[in-house]
């Protein structure tokens, strides 16, 4: 089966890895292989196909709340999943000046109809059988009755219904949306198979046939799930979006045994945790993580996150200074360290950033062991601040990597370093990241 | 707090602190708040907690069986022994109201609020 993924800016090199099975051992069995088309903020791959409804299994039982494919369950870099109808590169060819442009879309979408159709059959099977085999497991394990659905997978002759869902950008920004998105619903409507009986409905479609209209082509699937999968069921709003912090957790990692989980992290500002619990949540190779803030209101925020995903067991959260002496006993040591930094917009100004910084990474370099991983993000506008205060602190840090990432519309950048003992501190070189 | 985090607690940020550890504990009134057992999680959490400490902590909070003074043999495949090492890590929430630790060395109370331990400490006394 095909599918397509949207990500955020800058973390494409993430989605590779996760979808090369780097995060999760699950992943081995699906054969995914990624398309190379260059749709920025898309990947295109094909898994093999897999069972409709995996129930996921908590304490050992199936847990029909939360029984889906295997892709979803486990899919943390990413924001949306699509299973994909079609993409084609190039067809700028109907925003020529002189050509009707919606009358060209119109022509396009109904043109392209009859090589996608099957597969639009296929998924809309695909979505109501899981849909039925999930309201039978939540009636078998919660002893839920349905309420009168039909839950038969529809025949063929049956209708379904879908909903046009479209994203211009580019020059596409040009058309009117409402109207392209009209237009688009039409084309389909009138072109697909009348055996199939597809109608339209706005209010509870079968399926949503999303369209996205870019400058490098157009990539068409249908979405399967409701919410973006950023949106975690453990937590909700975040201050700093939980891809971000899923990949930040990843890189502190890096380089360590997965079977050992004897990893202790750190997050000298951890706000309400979302890193940490990014962290603890999927990456077995931690032990457990402490977080600090220097805000009370932060640090009991981060508490109660701890507790919603079910982690405090894992996660210390405690008030403290991180540019005095951190409060830990001397024979503690940290694997790794993570932290959002400030960015002298919203807590701190410009210039107690920079103050602080240098009493911060001294803080850093005592207690992380040789080897230790440091995750920080920055915006981009701090980061030659930061690059300058570490060259002239003389710290053994040696860069790994820099991921130019955005959150939101703020230019932001992931440092990756490693602590080394180096005969020659200070020694900067950028290396790719070992497998 | 639990007595996993206090564990793992000084007050070294305090000007001429030589160690600073163990904090004292002075709570009158303690929580039992039950936790998931993970036997796993416990034996890899074991080595790195200050054995002493957390019996002694266990004393001074009273109300709870005393712990075995030192670690069993082959404790990590003593079920009964990790029990213990889990109700006494996790399961015993130093309560807010009444819930303080106090350096060893300045008496300085670092208080606990809302179940986060508050390790700020003026300028002055940096």
């Amino acid at each position: 089966m095909s599918y397509f993924i949207t990500h955020g800016q800058g973390l494409e090199p993430f989605v590779r890895r996760e979808l090369s099975g780097q995060y999760h051992r699950s992943f081995d069995d699906l054969d995914i292989h990624v398309e190379e088309v260059k749709f920025p903020g898309k990947i295109v791959f094909s898994a093999k196909p897999q069972l409709l409804v995996t129930p996921t299994k908590k304490d050992g039982q199936n847990d029909p709340t939360q029984a889906t494919n295997v892709l979803i369950q486990h899919l943390k870099t990413v924001e949306r999943l699509f299973g994909l109808l079609f993409f084609e590169s190039d067809i700028s060819g109907f925003l020529e000046p002189g050509r009707n442009a919606l009358s060209g879309v119109y022509d396009y979408v109904a043109g392209k109809v009859s090589t996608f159709s099957i597969i639009l059959d296929n998924w809309a099977e695909y979505l109501v059988s899981a849909e039925s085999d999930k309201r039978n497991l939540r009636k078998e394990v919660l002893g839920e009755e349905v309420e009168g659905a039909d839950l038969r997978p529809k025949r063929r002759k049956e209708s379904h219904s879908f909903r046009v869902n479209v994203r211009i950008s580019g020059k596409f920004r040009a058309l009117n949306h409402r109207a392209v998105t009209k237009c688009i619903g039409s084309a389909l409507v009138k072109n697909l198979p009348k055996s199939a009986n597809w109608v339209i409905n706005l209010k509870r479609p079968t399926v949503e046939i999303s369209f996205y209209l870019t400058d490098e082509g157009v990539i068409c699937g249908i979405p399967l799930c409701k919410l973006p999968l950023s949106e975690r069921s453990y937590l909700n709003k975040i201050p700093l979006r939980s891809t971000i912090a899923y990949c930040m957790a990843s890189l502190a990692v890096e380089g360590e045994d997965s079977d050992e989980g004897t990893l202790i992290a750190l997050d000298p500002m951890c706000g309400s945790s979302t890193i940490l619990v990014e962290l603890v949540k999927h990456f077995p190779q931690v032990l457990f993580a402490a977080g600090i803030d220097i805000s009370t209101a932060q640090a009991e925020e981060a508490f109660l996150n701890a507790g919603k995903a079910e982690e405090l067991s894992k996660i210390v959260v405690l008030v403290s200074d991180s540019s005095l002496t951190l409060p830990f006993k001397s024979e503690m040591s940290f694997d790794c360290i993570l932290c959002d930094l400030p960015f002298g917009i919203q807590h701190l100004t410009r210039d107690e950033v920079t103050a602080l910084l240098p009493k911060v990474f001294k803080n850093f370099n005592l207690i992380i062991k040789t080897g230790g991983n440091i995750v920080l993000l920055l915006s981009s506008e701090m980061s030659e601040l930061c690059e300058n205060i570490l060259h002239e602190l003389k710290v053994t840090w040696e860069i790994v990597e820099k991921y130019p990432v955005k959150l939101g519309e703020l230019p932001a950048i992931i440092y990756h370093y490693k602590k080394v003992i180096t005969a020659e501190p200070n020694k900067v070189s950028v290396v790719s990241v070992s497998e | 707090m639990k007595l996993f985090t206090h564990n793992m607690l000084t007050s070294k940020m305090i000007r001429n602190v030589q160690v600073g550890y163990p904090l004292k504990l002075c709570a009158s009134e303690v929580k039992i708040t039950p936790t998931d057992f993970r036997p796993g999680f416990l034996s890899k959490v074991i080595p790195k907690i200050d054995w002493t400490v957390l019996v002694e902590a266990v004393n001074s909070v009273g109300n709870t069986e005393p712990l075995p003074p030192a670690l069993a043999e082959d404790y990590d495949k003593n079920d009964d022994f990790l029990r213990k090492a889990h109700h006494a890590l996790f399961e015993i929430e130093i309560e807010v109201i009444t819930g303080e630790m106090e350096c060893p060395e300045t008496g300085r109370k670092f208080p606990i609020q809302n179940g986060v331990p508050n390790m700020l400490v003026n300028e002055d006394e940096v």
